[in-house]
């Protein structure tokens, strides 16, 4: 008995200390018990998948070249051995074979399809047993099928759909392992292809031309592009086509597994081949094969470049070109498509993007292939094109096809800047297939070459800077040839190598000019540094520039652009077409479509049909995002929007229009961007509660319904599109969309509150008034090198004290972490701090402690919750990482990620985008995770005892800042006094096409048009979680995003919150400038707070805090 | 009966000391309508775009107003609030008086001097100078090109140059830190302040007639000095109003900058002028009769001071 006693005494002692020793508090005791469920939902937070050894496997860092120097001797393989795709590796078989358990990511969920082939998941491993018959170079082959998103893949054991692995029409990345292990680099990325082919529903005219829809303006709009998934046989090929024949892989005689690790999306797969690859003829050797044949009389065929037969990416789709006006077709003043590429070319510049055409040859001979096209970007250089007929490489010099720059429109048979080539095309019934494909082409070793050089200077500076850090003295002698020897050599070596590949420049592109001056300054800078140590410290500087500007020359050399009007397939030797037009065409263009701009509604988006003026019950919606967005959102609503009976006229405005419009009456009925709260308390908008069920009966029971979706009421669409996994509504979300309206409220006694409430309006159900439904949300996330972190051997960290011993291993390497400024709030919220006062913190005068819900809202942002000790902490721990810490306040995130300096970073997770774009040479080398948490303590209910027990878990709160759609008061201008809003029929219009534009489906057909439209890294930060996740992330990615969404924590709604961010940045810049104490930094502006917050609240009719503390129950209390 | 048609015969002509100042001008107003047509497209547009919105802003600064719901009248409360209970305004007023000084009278005079130096010039290096001198303040967001210099970014110009030169350690964020924002606005402002007034002044001393120099010499004048101030200062006295009105004007507006320069509002409100002030409660408070208040009194400082101006021109040359 005595024992136990003590032993319990002991237990709390310790746990006394435990708390004690964490610093500032950052462990707060949750007030209520909870169950053992919601703790779990708290605690499968902090897990990380990734070990540290799984991602180093995957950081091999040879490149493709040095495995090929490395196996020089061995011959290639003179046998190819098909191995079934049914035959995989069952995972029990593969047990004995991977020791490394850490290092293996789970074995993919298979299904075997009609016997003979496997549809492997996007996530997952898939083994193959070879036998090698001897040692050799071996190519691989495949033969495998894109799964399309249509409907879930795989049909898990209770068949039902799962969703987690539906394919999402992006890239098909896997990663290649022999024997558990990447050979090299290239093998971690490799990209199947897709096919896409628009939907050619109307067929074509006596021209050849497709007969595209016209919106009500006549501008032709760009068909869909549907996913048509075909069989494919294909070698491994590296996806950035710095090698233009297949990858060889080295096996050893005797017996290997090859392994598919996923990286995205899921494929079905037919064999393998394993073998050797025949090599393709040369150009002369073609000649001589068909040297018999003749040269047709045929006339020219004029293939259409916007109507391709098939593409491999949705970005590459037809568009409208002004820049010419013998471009086919064209005309002043309608928009007609005439071209593919984009701009010249931007669209169709990453190496692996194909196009392909049918021309139907009725005469066999030689052909000149001629296209019209404008490559206006790569200025002094050609991008590259390999051409294939049917499938195949007529001949070797095919694959680096040359497009040269001009800035004007050109004309040229194919050719690779020496021989025009011409091709032996025979008559067939079935038309030739004509592909071409963005290659490096004839740049790609030199660009090869230049990018290992950029990783080994990347490398060279991050090592320089470990010594000396990112400002260092030049009068220092860091003793740089005893510390790290190898950069000096190696400096050396990449002087000679830089100079090399700039003369080998020179002679490609034919001039010396602004393409080599940038290797040449980075060789010269390389020969001063690595010649005389002293001078290292001095120029470091600048050799960090270099690599940087390095990296952006190389991004844009590797681009390969390409516009294309027509493409003329001609018997050889006949006349080129024009390339341009001459001067009295031009003239006649230029002036026709000045004269027809006068004329031509640039306004209306892309509609198909004529909004009709005078239907008083027409929505209209403002938008202020880009064109782009507005003509896919006009596309949406004509093709997916439930009722055919609401017409919904969208305007494109200019940001800040909506004020003034409002206060003029003319405003919008519904906005797509703007602050519900402030237009809310000024009452512009009309609440959401209106439309309940009984509401929305009659909107259902009054339009056509499309597709029996009927219109959802306010909670069914809470319910439906923003609940988490376990149908709980993420209330977060809404909470900074949501207040309590004190002018639609009224209390049953007003002199005593807590009796309760009744409702004015016969709308307000909890207390609670919604502005805006969410549509998109960002947050921030925790960004960080998975290379540098294995480098240094560094665990990612969970919570913030682990970021201490973080942040002193790398200043030890003389690096940083990059913070936001935002991480007050962040941190308030992690250890359960409120950003505002309410009732809750004066609950002691509540009988029985307990402050309801109502009250709770009634009186949230009587003052702020900054002069709390939790705040004062929060803000002190937030203001060390700058002053005691000395990390920078101000940086290029991107930038400093890039060369690594920066390795890790708090910042918002649609940097995600940014990083994709700018930073592809660290692409796969560094991922976000959930933001560093506050260990917290809770009290427990075991299930099975009933006894509580005190658990820890991490709290990654972080507050999300979402983009709302609101229902402008204007919407309800077509009812009689005295009726009740929600008879406006316009309201009920307005109200569908809320509820459908936040419905899941509409959000992710948004963001797939986006990204069909700018490409995939133009990822959509849509507020619907289940549209979130259905985008194209990894499995990791997906996982720490879903991770962190459940963490997002809404800041409520008070009049004047803009004061409460202005001054704690204040506070925050006396603290970093001029070293004040944090504390009283913040303190000192606790009082205007709270005095605007009081002020404001007053303006517009809430309780203020005096008001608050003159109530009964404050009667004698002494309130600070 | 037969009185009154010899008066009527009598009154042909009438006079103006027989009308009221009413029938005078409505008589005057038919005898030049073509001239009241030709003005009337502009004054319209005057009237309706800048006159009734200043008596508008007026009246709503007796008003609470919060753009969409309807006035409600409050007398002078937000004077009251304004002069009396915002510590804030005062520290605007003193900014902005500080920021007009320096942008009004100093850029003025430097403006004049300078002016005054490149007319000496010959033509086409004048033309040359004149446009250095002028390119700032007409490309219009150049300033810019200061937050680039003044980058708070380790790897800005100034914080690499001072940190490699061992002058400071760690970056200044040179505008979110309240030592440097103050004078870092102003030598920008001085900067971009070389504007109209000065192209106004090397026009201004063009049109001087050589002869009145030949004259002034033969009355007595020894220096330079005397010429500018006897001869050439009085000559152009038309120039100069204007390139004081544009400068005072301009002065009291300066606000732009130092948004784009310190972000809004400026920490600690260092920077904040007046014209900050009233973007605040109007733009993002969204208290429009508060805003007006503000409104008004820097309508008034801006009279008070043109008429200042106009009192000190007319003393040049005396």
């Amino acid at each position: 008995m005595m024992i136990a006693k003590n032993k319990s005494r002991l237990v709390v002692l310790v746990l006394i200390a435990s708390m004690l020793l964490q610093a500032f508090g950052s462990v707060a005791v949750y007030g209520a018990a909870l169950s053992e469920q919601e703790y779990a939902t708290k605690q499968n937070n902090s897990e990380t998948e990734n070990s540290r050894d799984a991602m180093k496997e995957l950081m091999v860092s040879t490149a493709y070249s040095e495995y090929l120097v490395l196996y020089d001797e061995i011959p290639d393989a003179k046998e190819s051995i098909r191995i079934e795709a049914e035959n995989y590796v069952r995972e029990e078989d593969a047990g004995q074979q991977s020791q490394n358990a850490a290092s293996q990511s789970a074995y993919a969920e298979v299904r075997i399809v009609d016997g003979m082939y496997l549809d492997t998941p996007g996530s997952g491993k898939v083994s193959f047993k070879f036998t090698a018959p001897e040692t050799a170079m071996y190519t691989i082959k495949l033969r495998y099928l894109p799964l399309t998103g249509d409907g879930g893949w795989i049909v898990s054991e209770n068949g039902a759909n799962s969703t987690d692995d539906d394919s999402h029409n992006s890239n098909i990345e896997r990663i290649l392992l022999i024997d558990d292990l990447v050979p090299f680099k290239e093998a971690r990325t490799l990209n199947f292809s897709r096919t896409w082919v628009d939907d050619y529903a109307n067929g074509f005219d006596k021209d050849g031309r497709y007969k595209f829809n016209r919106d009500i303006n006549m501008n032709e709009m760009r068909p869909i592009k549907v996913e048509d998934p075909e069989w494919t046989e294909t070698y491994l090929y590296d996806s950035e086509t710095f090698y233009e024949d297949p990858l060889k892989f080295y096996f050893e005689k005797g017996e290997h597994t090859i392994t598919l690790d996923a990286a995205s999306e899921p494929l079905r797969l037919d064999w393998i081949e394993v073998g050797y690859a025949e090599p393709l003829k040369s150009y002369k050797d073609y000649l001589e094969e068909h040297k018999d044949a003749p040269t047709p009389k045929a006339q020219p065929i004029i293939v259409h470049a916007e109507t391709p037969s098939a593409t491999s990416e949705q970005v590459i789709y037809a568009m409208n070109d002004r820049t010419s006006g013998i471009t086919y077709p064209q005309d002043p003043a309608q928009s007609l498509l005439n071209t593919l590429g984009g701009n010249g070319g931007d669209k169709w510049k990453n190496p692996g993007q194909w196009v392909r055409y049918e021309v139907l040859i009725t005469e066999s001979g030689w052909y000149d292939i001629v296209p019209r096209f404008k490559q206006t970007i790569n200025q002094g250089l050609f991008s590259s094109r390999a051409v294939k007929i049917d499938n195949e490489y007529p001949f070797e010099e095919a694959r680096g096809l040359q497009f040269k720059y001009a800035d004007d429109w050109q004309v040229a048979p194919l050719n690779d800047g020496k021989t025009n080539f011409k091709f032996y095309l025979e008559a067939s019934e079935k038309p030739h297939v004509i592909e071409f494909k963005a290659v490096l082409g004839d740049m790609a070793d030199l660009l090869n070459e230049i990018e290992g050089i950029q990783t080994r200077l990347n490398d060279y500076y991050r090592q320089i800077l470990m010594i000396t850090g990112s400002e260092p003295d030049e009068f220092t002698d860091y003793e740089f040839s005893k510390l790290i020897p190898g950069v000096l050599t190696g400096m050396k070596t990449e002087k000679q190598n830089l100079q090399n590949v700039s003369l080998r420049l020179e002679k490609k592109i034919g001039t010396k000019g602004e393409n080599t001056v940038i290797l040449d300054r980075i060789a010269f800078l390389l020969g001063e540094m690595s010649g005389d140590e002293t001078k290292i410290a001095a120029n470091l500087g600048n050799f960090k520039s270099y690599i940087g500007s390095l990296g952006t020359w190389l991004l844009s050399t590797k681009a390969q652009p390409l516009q294309l009007d027509s493409i003329y397939v001609q018997p050889t030797g006949t006349k080129l077409p024009k390339a341009n037009a001459n001067f009295f065409q031009s003239m006649g263009h230029e002036l026709s479509s000045f004269a027809m701009s006068f004329f031509t509604d640039y306004n209306s988006i892309g509609a198909s049909q004529k909004i009709e003026d005078d239907d008083p019950n027409a929505v209209e919606v403002w938008i202020t995002t880009g064109r782009d967005q507005a003509t896919i959102m006009r596309q949406l609503v004509d093709g997916s929007f439930n009722s055919e009976d609401i017409a919904v006229n969208l305007k494109l405005i200019a940001a800040g229009t909506l004020l003034p419009a409002t206060l003029a009456g003319v405003g919008p009925d519904v906005s797509m961007d703007a602050d519900p709260n402030g237009y809310g308390i000024r009452n512009a908008v009309i609440p959401l509660n209106y439309f309940e069920a009984e509401t929305v009966g009659k909107i259902n029971d009054r339009v056509s319904i499309k597709n029996k979706q009927p219109v959802l009421s306010y909670s069914d669409v809470k319910q439906a599109y923003f609940s988490n996994e376990d149908g709980q509504v993420i209330e977060e979300l809404f909470v900074p969309l949501t207040i309590l309206d004190p002018d639609r409220v009224e209390y049953v006694d007003k002199d005593n509150p807590d009796k309760g409430y009744k409702v004015v309006d016969g709308v307000v159900r909890d207390g609670r008034v919604a502005y805006g439904l969410p549509y998109t949300i960002d947050f921030p996330m925790l960004f960080y090198r998975k290379d540098i972190f294995v480098e240094l051997g560094l665990d990612v960290p969970e919570t913030w004290d682990q970021v201490e011993t973080t942040i002193r291993a790398l200043s030890e390497k003389q690096m940083e972490m990059g913070f936001s400024q935002a991480m007050t709030q962040i941190y308030m919220y992690q250890s359960g701090h409120e950003w505002f006062k309410s009732a809750r913190d004066y609950a002691q005068y509540y009988p029985n402690g307990e402050v309801s819900e109502r009250e709770y809202l009634r009186t949230v942002g009587i003052e702020s919750n900054l002069g709390s000790n939790g705040a004062l902490d929060a803000f002190q721990r937030m203001t060390e990482w700058f002053t005691l810490y000395g990390e920078p306040v101000s940086y290029d995130f991107a930038n400093r990620f890039r060369t690594g300096e920066m390795p890790i970073a708090i910042a918002n997770y649609t940097t995600y985008n940014q990083l994709k774009v700018f930073a592809p040479e660290i692409a796969g080398l560094w991922e976000f995770v959930q933001l560093p948490g506050v260990e917290r303590t809770v009290e427990v209910i075991n299930e099975e005892t009933g006894e509580t027990e005190t658990k820890t878990y991490i709290d990654h709160s972080t507050p999300g800042t979402p983009q709302a759609v609101m229902m402008m008061k204007d919407a309800a201008d077509d009812i009689k006094d005295g009726q009740d809003i929600t008879e406006s029929k316009k309201a009920q219009n307005a109200w569908a096409f809320l509820q459908w534009w936040v419905s899941t489906d509409t959000q992710v057909k948004f963001g797939q048009e986006q990204v069909a439209l700018m490409g995939t890294a133009a990822k959509y930060n849509t507020a619907n979680i289940d549209a979130l996740l259905g985008q194209s992330w990894t499995a990791q990615e997906k996982k720490n995003l879903e991770q962190q969404f459940a963490s997002l924590k809404g800041t409520p709604m008070s009049p004047g919150n803009y004061i409460v961010a202005r001054y704690t940045n204040f506070a925050f810049y006396n603290v970093v400038n001029d070293g004040e104490v944090a504390a009283e930094a913040l303190r000192g502006y606790v009082d205007d707070i709270d005095h605007e917050l009081s002020r404001k609240r007053a303006e517009y009719g809430f309780i203020t805090k005096e008001d608050y503390f003159k109530e009964d129950r404050f009667k004698g209390a002494n309130l600070g | 009966m037969s009185e009154k048609a010899v008066t009527k015969q009598q009154a042909a002509p009438k006079l103006r000391k027989d009308m009221t100042k009413w029938e005078w001008t409505l008589r005057e107003m038919k005898v030049n309508k073509v001239g009241y047509v030709m003005v009337a497209p502009y004054y319209i547009v005057f009237l309706l775009f800048t006159v009734v919105p200043v008596f508008v802003s007026l009246f709503l600064s007796f008003t609470q107003f919060n753009m969409l719901e309807v006035p409600q009248w409050v007398g002078v409360d937000n004077y009251i609030r304004l002069l009396l209970d915002d510590d804030t305004f005062l520290l605007a007023v003193e900014n902005t008086l500080v920021f007009a000084t320096m942008t009004g009278p100093v850029s003025y005079l430097l403006s004049l001097m300078f002016a005054w130096f490149i007319n000496e010039l010959t033509p086409k290096i004048r033309a040359v100078v004149t446009l250095i001198f002028y390119a700032p303040s007409i490309s219009g967001q150049v300033y810019l090109i200061w937050q680039t210099l003044f980058s708070s970014d380790q790897y800005g110009w100034v914080n690499g140059t001072l940190m490699k030169l061992g002058v400071i350690n760690s970056p200044i964020l040179w505008f979110q830190d309240t030592n440097y924002i103050m004078t870092l606005c102003i030598v920008v402002a001085l900067w971009t302040s070389l504007g109209t007034s000065f192209l106004s002044f090397i026009a201004g001393f063009q049109v001087v007639d050589k002869s009145l120099y030949e004259a002034a010499s033969v009355d007595g004048v020894r220096n330079r000095w005397q010429e500018l101030w006897y001869v050439t200062l009085p000559v152009m006295k038309n120039q100069m109003m204007f390139g004081a009105i544009m400068a005072i004007t301009s002065s009291f507006g300066f606000g732009a900058i130092v948004t784009a320069l310190c972000g809004f509002p400026s920490v600690d409100y260092c920077a904040h002028t007046i014209m900050h002030h009233l973007d605040d409660y109007g733009g993002q408070r969204w208290e429009v009769g508060y805003a007006s208040a503000i409104a008004t009194i820097l309508f008034a400082i801006m009279i008070g001071s043109n008429l200042l101006v106009n009192k000190l021109l007319s003393k040049v040359g005396k």
